[in-house]
């Protein structure tokens, strides 16, 4: 059995008018243990509303379609927000977020923090000292100044430092699996280098095992995934091990997407980054076709017309039927 | 050695701060009732039933209260004539006193004391040398004027002009600040008969047909009749000595003719007066509730702003907040229904609730009473029967502030939450599985914080409305103060009142400014630099 597994999952945003806006549809995929899937695709092609619904965590005006999510067998959809917090969150499945800057409450200390998350998920049977000594412990792996981070307000500390903060606050409970949503875009490529490294400390360390590492840069998913699923407009589009998706992809936008990326790997050298033209299409309206068909270089006749499907193309999935 | 305690620091700075707002505060109360029409003026033309000399005494009195004048003490004889030296100086009761010629025994008020004589014979001998003029208060002479007219109770009549004078022979006029000295070279000649001078000084009685006028050496002219006849003139005494007698008997009669004679304050010099009296917390004393002190007032209408103003603030903050904070979180009809109304609420200015109230509760259905802060027929003190009608008085005047300030702390509040509940602190508090409460005291705290420096920014707006309400129920409090002393170009309670409510809100300006930097870590953070 696979340790997380995600069945034609659909996520929608409730508009305030009462139309929908279909953010995430028929994404599936599983990961065992251990696994580290990597997930990319440009802005607004609904990662975070798809980590949202991983974690069961579906907050108006988000709300669930059709599809399930299952953590170790058990079903996430239609269970109560108070069983989901007690026994899925931070347990089981964690999240660093983007921007750590704001994910911390800037009038809440950082031990006060992580002891917050102690006392929700096992009610105050500590004492203080000893919640203090186990937070110390763990944060002692992430490299830091300990002593005066976890008692800095975020606003003491740097980027670098929140984030490293952030990541040791959300494995503080030693979790299955940890999604990180874009844990390094808003730090410079030194502390970058760092933080993946620390996060990679922490999986050999066995604080977690399986990671989902969500990001809009390819390349570096290549170092740190070993598969990775490409996202486009709400759906996945392309899936396979990193080498693959990487060096070879098939779909057409993951070809664009590789393309538009300024790589230093070996064989991309000299390459000029190309742009996608046009734009993501609005998901407010029932899209029948290919998604990406009106920016698809590749697009046939009835590209627009006909209902694309996953297929198995060699040992990767592909959301294209013209692609081999 | 300050710079290990940051937080001390900061206080320290801030109130350097706040202190000199608070000069400022004081520098326009002083300067605003000197910018406009001349309050001594405005007040006095409300003065009714007043003869003339209770006039002048209440408009020095005022003038010197309201720090225009300074006064000095002289010694005025019964008629108005003030001793003198010969250079014109005043002479007071510290110089007689000194020379141990009589005592000052007590000082009744500013205005007049009792004094002693203690050594008769000595205070006349040393009197003697002194000359005594009338003041010359208010009657210029010019080259041409005749001196004719009502000088001081004296009717003088056909009087020499001044070119009369000037062309009689053997008499020299001179000037010196608007008075005129005669000096007398050769009377005899002058006048056509025998005059007598003793010790060299110089009474001369001018005159054309046969009236009486006097010039005496020195500063000014004195008319004194009954002394000195023409032709005869001055045979025995001098008038020195005459008007030295008047003087002495004047004493001797009246116990209390000690004057102060006005003198006017530099502008400079009044604003330190006035900055240093009200530093060492003096406010004036009352035009209208003269001599009452404006302190004595204030710190009768104080205790009732304070009741009203405090819970409602109080009570209003803590309710209003609570309110937003629930229509933030729980949204829906609750907040669809309080949302509105606490916007409509907000909108209406505290007096016109406070009018709407006593239209309905107290003029149409005759609830509450409308005005007043207690029944009249209780005396103020700790008995059950003033706490009980006070209450009663209380519940209008409270109702009208209260639902104004609590809906705009409450649409506040709920603007914040939201904003709060939308933030990405909230969010991954709740990936992490925080407990649903806990989450909550964080957006309630964090949306509080501008809460709080809101409330310190609308206190002015809200002690300025809330004295309207006073007003309004002619409650006992400063506003109504306020508006008594408005009314009736009372400025020293004016200003007295209006530095009062400017204290008020400085200091709980810089109570909320000390405490948002203990709430506040972002705040803290900038202080201490870290």
């Amino acid at each position: 059995m696979a340790l997380f597994e995600v069945k034609n999952l659909s996520l929608h945003y409730l508009t305030r008018f009462g139309s929908k806006v279909h953010a995430v549809s028929d994404v599936s995929f599983e990961l065992e243990e251990g696994e580290i899937l990597g997930i990319a695709g440009e802005s607004g092609c609904g990662k975070t509303t798809l980590v949202s619904g991983l974690m069961g965590l579906c907050i108006p005006p988000l709300y669930p379609s059709q599809g399930d999510v299952f953590v170790e067998g058990d079903p996430l959809m239609n269970r109560t927000p108070q069983d989901i917090r007690e026994n899925i969150l931070s347990r089981k499945v964690s999240m660093i977020p983007q921007g750590a800057f704001n994910a911390l409450n800037p009038t809440r200390r950082i031990k006060d923090l992580a002891m917050d998350v102690i006392v929700s998920h096992e009610g105050k049977k500590a004492k203080k000292k000893e919640m203090y000594e186990r937070i110390f412990k763990r944060f002692e792996l992430l490299g830091m100044d300990t002593a005066r981070v976890l008692n800095s307000y975020p606003v003491q500390l740097t980027a670098g430092e929140r984030q490293r903060s952030v990541i040791g606050i959300s494995t503080l409970l030693n979790p299955k699996m940890v999604i990180a949503d874009e844990p390094t875009s808003a730090l410079d490529v030194t502390t970058q280098k760092q933080v993946i490294g620390m996060i990679f400390d922490l999986l050999e360390k066995k604080v977690f095992s399986t990671m989902i590492f969500i990001t809009h840069e390819l390349p570096l998913l290549r170092h740190v995934a070993d598969r990775i699923c490409v996202m486009y407009a709400g759906e996945i589009v392309e899936m396979g091990t990193s080498e693959q998706l990487v060096f070879d992809p098939r779909h057409p936008y993951t070809k664009a997407l590789m393309s538009a990326m300024l790589s230093a790997e070996e064989g991309a050298r000299g390459k000029k980054p190309e742009a996608i033209e046009g734009a993501p299409p609005f998901l407010g309206n029932e899209i029948i076709g290919c998604r990406f068909a009106p920016r698809c270089k590749y697009a046939k006749e009835d590209c627009k017309t006909k209902k694309m499907e996953i297929r198995i193309v060699g040992d990767r999935q592909v959301r294209c039927d013209y692609a081999e | 050695m300050l710079k290990n305690y940051p937080t001390l620091l900061f206080i320290l700075q801030r109130s350097v701060w706040y202190f000199l707002t608070f000069l400022v505060a004081i520098t326009i109360n002083f300067f605003l009732p000197r910018f406009g029409a001349d309050p001594i003026d405005l007040i006095m033309s409300k003065q009714k039933g007043l003869n003339d000399q209770q006039a002048r005494d209440k408009e020095v009195s005022y003038m010197k209260e309201f720090g225009l004048v300074d006064l000095e003490k002289t010694i005025v004889t019964d008629n108005g004539a003030m001793l003198m030296t010969k250079d014109g100086a005043p002479i007071t009761f510290k110089q007689l006193n000194d020379k141990k010629l009589l005592t000052v025994n007590e000082q009744k008020s500013f205005w007049t004391a009792t004094i002693e004589i203690t050594d008769a014979a000595a205070l006349k001998s040393s009197i003697l040398p002194i000359l005594a003029t009338k003041t010359l208060d208010g009657f210029e002479m010019s080259d041409t004027s005749v001196w004719d007219g009502d000088l001081f109770g004296e009717t003088v009549k056909n009087a020499l002009t001044l070119e009369e004078l000037k062309s009689l022979k053997g008499i020299t006029v001179s000037m010196n600040n608007k008075v005129y000295s005669v000096k007398a070279n050769d009377l005899n000649s002058a006048f056509g008969g025998p005059v007598s001078t003793i010790e060299g000084k110089s009474p001369y009685v001018v005159s054309k047909n046969g009236d009486l006028k006097l010039f005496v050496n020195g500063e000014g002219h004195t008319p004194v009749p009954e002394a000195v006849t023409v032709g005869s003139a001055i045979a025995s005494a001098s008038v020195d000595v005459v008007i030295a007698d008047q003087v002495l008997n004047t004493i001797e009669k009246r116990n209390d003719i000690e004057r102060f004679e006005p003198i006017r304050t530099p502008l400079v010099k009044q604003y330190f007066k006035y900055l240093w009296m009200v530093l060492h917390g003096d406010l004036g004393t009352s035009f209208v509730k003269y001599p009452k002190k404006v302190n004595e007032i204030v710190a009768q209408a104080i205790p009732w702003t304070l009741a009203l103003q405090f819970p409602t603030i109080v009570i209003g903050w803590i309710v209003g907040n609570l309110l937003g904070a629930l229509a933030a979180y729980k949204r829906g009809l609750f907040d669809k229904v309080l949302f509105p109304c606490a916007l409509l609420m907000n909108s209406i200015p505290f007096f016109a609730v406070g009018m709407i109230l006593v239209y309905l509760f107290s003029e149409t259905f005759r609830f509450f009473p409308s005005s007043g802060g207690y029944a009249i027929d209780v005396i103020p003190g700790f008995t059950w029967a003033f706490i009980s009608s006070a209450a009663y008085f209380y519940v209008l005047p409270f109702f009208s502030i209260f639902p104004v300030f609590a809906s705009g702390q409450a649409t506040g509040m709920r603007t914040m939450g939201i904003y709060e509940l939308g933030t990405g602190y909230v969010k991954y508090a709740k990936t992490l599985g925080i407990k649903e409460n806990k989450i909550l005291l964080y957006i309630f705290r964090n949306a509080m914080l501008p809460q709080l420096t809101g409330l310190a920014l609308m206190l002015g707006v809200m002690i300025g409305g809330a004295l309207i309400t006073e007003m309004i129920f002619s409650y006992p409090g400063l506003g109504m103060a306020l508006l008594s002393a408005a009314q009736n170009n009372d400025y020293p309670l004016i200003q007295g009142a209006a530095l009062i409510v400017s204290v008020t809100v400085l200091i709980a300006n810089f109570t909320v400014d000390i405490l948002i930097g203990f709430f506040d870590p972002r705040v803290k953070a900038g202080r201490t630099g870290a």
